[in-house]
């Protein structure tokens, strides 16, 4: 206890002296592997173009978030491999045949417009990734749009490409669950669309592989179980009790086909649940997650087109509201009193 | 009695046990590298450093001199009046010096040991037996043993047994030790379960309670066996297995989970009926009556990667840090983080001779490597959630982070920052690796204070006007009674 200055002083901190060793690039990480396995399925499915249109989309992505910290003179944040994973979800919501500079022209909306020009990661509005095909799709509709006749015709090789019209056109799984003539939904082509033996965009087809990335991602504690479950649940209670026109109600197996087909369950499991735009708090998550439910079977029903990204990208603006209405009550304070506090405040 | 129960099944061990829980919280990595290494008695060191001030309240002023003979347990420091420990010299020696050192525990009295152990004369095992005691017997028995609370808080015992006599229905003794590494209140119970029951009969006779209750881990089910082996009246007491989750520890949490009430901001938990007692104190109690002697030495935890064999001592208050870091074979000079108390809520020491305290449960020494191990760059909030799902006391720290960040106090307590407990658990978890617990700390902080002085404005206003009003009248008095001889002029 001698205050004599030669006398080494150690280092103090506030508490807590001890952190999980979970980082954001960790928790990355952690999604990055639960997107894999649908990498390797499309690969399967539609041939290994997929792995060329994912590796550029994402080597875009980690390049300009890499230019414009580098021109910016900010620091450098790629580390964190959000910008790979908003590459990976770029690529799975295009389709195979894709000229390769829409993705690398996706990725620069989703990085640089989307992503950097609102702060950087943790301070976008919308979902990067979604943005960016919301963005392709409106410029670009015809090059977007899936063939039906994709799985079964080609395979192709790394650098091969067929344009859409030279391949058949016809329904797609999800067009035949949408209109009331092309419909003839069986238990068997719902086994189809579940494990991924469908007509998509590189990521979606699978739902198998999907819920066993959620699964992943709950045993790892990455995302929780609200968001997903709430807008896959919201769905089929919808299509369950009030399918659309000139469909019939309690079908199952129609609202199986809805459940399994288009983007749902990808954007259930992997773009609702992106942290930065999604409510925080578990009955915000919920909330999120119903009407992300709601709006996509509106706008099936009424547009007759895939409606999660739309749907997703609505959701992703109210956030910021429903995190407002959402605030837990802490331990120790009576619903009562914050009730009059608010009141108090209203007053104000 | 135990009316609602927020309870889980959880796996331990090939067991299935209803274990009590609550809403939030983690699971840290536990690092109990010490629980199955026995309580080992150290002898004092040469030089004690014995603070005035090792609990919440007022400092002690001293009652010896340099060179006063002091006895082991004879009292050093005492206090008169309001909220406080007497201090009690925890070797036999002589008085080396009284200095007055800036240091974080206050002014420390340096005793040179004798190596006599001479035992002051005053110490003598309380005469009558339990059944005769009455609570106030009780607590002055307590009072004059210088008991404080020994998990850390350090609030005097006495004070929280006279003020719950009463209003106090259910008894619980905390035994959750869900700090990362600390092993103190574990080894206890298994070496030594009867000073604890002993200790709870004591207090069940002060607060006139027919049954007592031990909240414990579910890590530390060899404990929960060492108690059942002991024979005694199961009617008396109960021995509830809780989930390892941090910070199960913190009486809130323990009220919420055994008996489902939630404790209102700003009260005690006396208000409702509970009474909670660490351990390690109830065996204090327990030594106080039966041997006399006072809370002079207590169960350390000593851990860190830079000691070479961690280890739990039984140590005299006032021994430094460092004899204790060397006599379990670690190198104080590599020791670049000194923490006294858990990682979680422990406080970092400027000191390597910073003395034992009566609320040290552990020392944890750390070495630079550990810390640049642990220390990874800020980066911005990616709103994971994460400090919202765990916080026990259901708080949104990220929103209060950022208030805090522009020193917007209102938004902050519009958040509640001041029901923060300080746990740690947001900044554990967040993997920005936020400060967020500092900033949530710094911000409940200034509300408090600035409260405070509102407070006091608002009364020195009120008195000023109470003083305006009472010379008006005087006036007004003095020009009417100027009047009234007027008129009868």
């Amino acid at each position: 206890m001698n205050n004599s200055p030669e006398k080494q002083l150690l280092t103090v901190s506030p508490s807590p002296h001890m952190h999980s060793a979970r980082t954001t690039a960790f928790v990355m990480l952690d999604v990055i592997i639960a997107l894999l396995p649908l990498l390797i399925w499309a690969c399967y499915v539609f041939g290994m173009r997929a792995l060329t249109v994912t590796v550029v989309s994402v080597a875009s992505c980690v390049l300009f978030e890499l230019l414009y910290t580098l021109l910016l003179h900010k620091p450098i944040s790629v580390g964190d491999l959000s910008a790979v994973v908003t590459g990976i979800l770029l690529a799975y919501n295009l389709p195979v045949n894709i000229p390769l500079w829409m993705p690398v022209l996706g990725s620069f909306f989703a990085i640089v417009i989307v992503k950097m020009l609102f702060g950087g990661i943790g301070k976008n509005l919308v979902n990067p990734a979604l943005a960016g095909r919301a963005f392709l799709m409106a410029s670009f509709a015809a090059a977007m749009t899936v063939p039906a006749g994709i799985p079964a015709l080609a395979k192709l090789g790394l650098f091969e490409n067929v344009s859409n019209t030279e391949i058949l056109t016809g329904a797609t799984p999800l067009a035949s669950v949408l209109i009331r003539d092309q419909y003839a939904g069986t238990y068997r082509t719902v086994l189809d669309m579940f494990i991924g033996n469908e007509a998509g965009v590189i990521g979606e087809v699978s739902a198998l592989l999907i819920l066993m990335g959620f699964v992943y991602l709950l045993a790892r504690k990455v995302i929780t179980w609200h968001i997903p479950v709430a807008f896959l649940g919201t769905v089929a209670l919808l299509t369950f009790l009030l399918p659309g026109s000139g469909f019939e109600r309690f079908d199952l197996v129609y609202t199986l086909s809805h459940l399994c087909s288009g983007g749902l369950m990808l954007g259930a499991v992997f773009m609702a649940t992106d942290y930065v735009t999604c409510p925080i708090t578990s009955k915000g998550r919920l909330i999120f997650g119903a009407g992300c439910g709601i709006l996509t079977v509106i706008i099936r029903y009424f547009a007759g087109t895939e409606g999660v990204s739309y749907a997703i990208l609505a959701m992703n603006l109210l956030v910021y509201y429903i995190d407002k209405i959402t605030v837990p009550r802490p331990y120790g304070i009576s619903k009562k009193k914050t009730t009059e506090k608010k009141l108090k405040e209203g007053a104000k | 009695m135990v009316d609602f129960l927020y309870s889980i099944f959880v796996f331990s061990r090939g067991e299935v046990i209803l274990a009590y829980t609550f809403k939030g919280g983690t699971h840290l990595n536990e690092h109990k590298n010490t629980s199955k290494c026995p309580v080992t008695p150290i002898s004092a060191p040469e030089l004690v450093y014995i603070p005035m001030s090792q609990h919440i309240g007022l400092h002690c002023t001293p009652n010896v001199k340099p060179q006063d003979k002091v006895y082991k347990g004879q009292m050093i420091g005492e206090i008169d009046k309001g909220l406080g420990c007497p201090v009690h010299a925890s070797v036999s020696g002589t008085v080396r010096e009284i200095r007055s050192v800036n240091n974080a525990m206050g002014t420390p009295v340096v005793i040179e040991n004798d190596f006599e152990d001479k035992i002051s004369p005053d110490i003598h095992p309380f005469e009558k037996t339990i059944g005769e005691t009455t609570p106030e017997e009780i607590v002055e028995v307590v009072r004059k043993a210088g008991i404080s609370g020994m998990g850390g808080a350090t609030f005097p015992t006495y004070a929280k047994i006279s003020s719950a006599i009463g209003k106090a229905d259910k008894l619980i003794v905390n035994c959750a030790e869900c700090e990362p590494y600390i092993t103190a209140n574990h080894r206890l119970l298994l070496e030594h379960p009867e000073k604890v029951i002993g200790g709870i009969k004591i207090l069940l006779k002060a607060f006139k309670l027919r049954r007592g209750i031990i909240a414990i881990e579910n890590n530390k089910m060899d404990a929960v066996r060492a108690i059942s082996k002991l024979n005694f009246d199961p009617e008396m007491i109960t021995v509830c297995v809780m989930k390892t989750k941090y910070p199960q520890g913190d009486e809130r949490q323990i009220i919420y989970a055994l008996t489902g009430k939630e404790l209102p901001a700003g009260k005690l938990p006396a208000d409702l009926g509970c009474v909670i007692f660490n351990a390690e104190t109830c065996a204090a109690i327990y030594n106080a009556f039966v041997t006399g002697m006072p809370l002079v030495e207590r169960i350390v935890t000593v851990d860190g990667d830079c000691v070479g064999r961690p280890s739990n001592l039984l140590c005299p208050i006032g021994t430094p840090f460092s004899d204790l870091i060397r006599f379990c074979d670690g190198n104080p000079e590599s020791v670049k983080t000194l923490i006294s108390g858990g990682p979680m809520m422990g406080f970092a020491q400027w000191d390597i001779d910073a003395p034992v305290v009566k609320g040290t449960s552990a020392v944890l020494a750390m070495s630079r490597a550990y810390e640049r191990k642990g220390h990874i760059q800020q980066s911005s909030c990616i709103r994971c959630g994460k400090c919202v799902a765990n916080c026990p006391m259901h708080l949104v720290p990220r929103e209060i982070y950022r208030y805090a960040l522009k020193g917007d106090l209102e938004n902050c307590e519009k958040f509640y920052a001041t029901s923060c407990v300080e746990c740690g658990t947001c900044s554990y978890n967040c993997p920005a690796r936020l400060e967020l617990t500092q900033y949530i700390r710094t911000a409940k902080s200034k509300i408090i204070e600035e409260k405070r002085a509102a407070a006091a404005k608002k009364a020195a206003f009120e008195r000023e006007q109470a003083a305006k009003r009472a010379l008006n009248e005087e006036k007004d008095k003095d020009k009417n009674q100027e009047k009234e001889e007027k008129t009868s002029e």
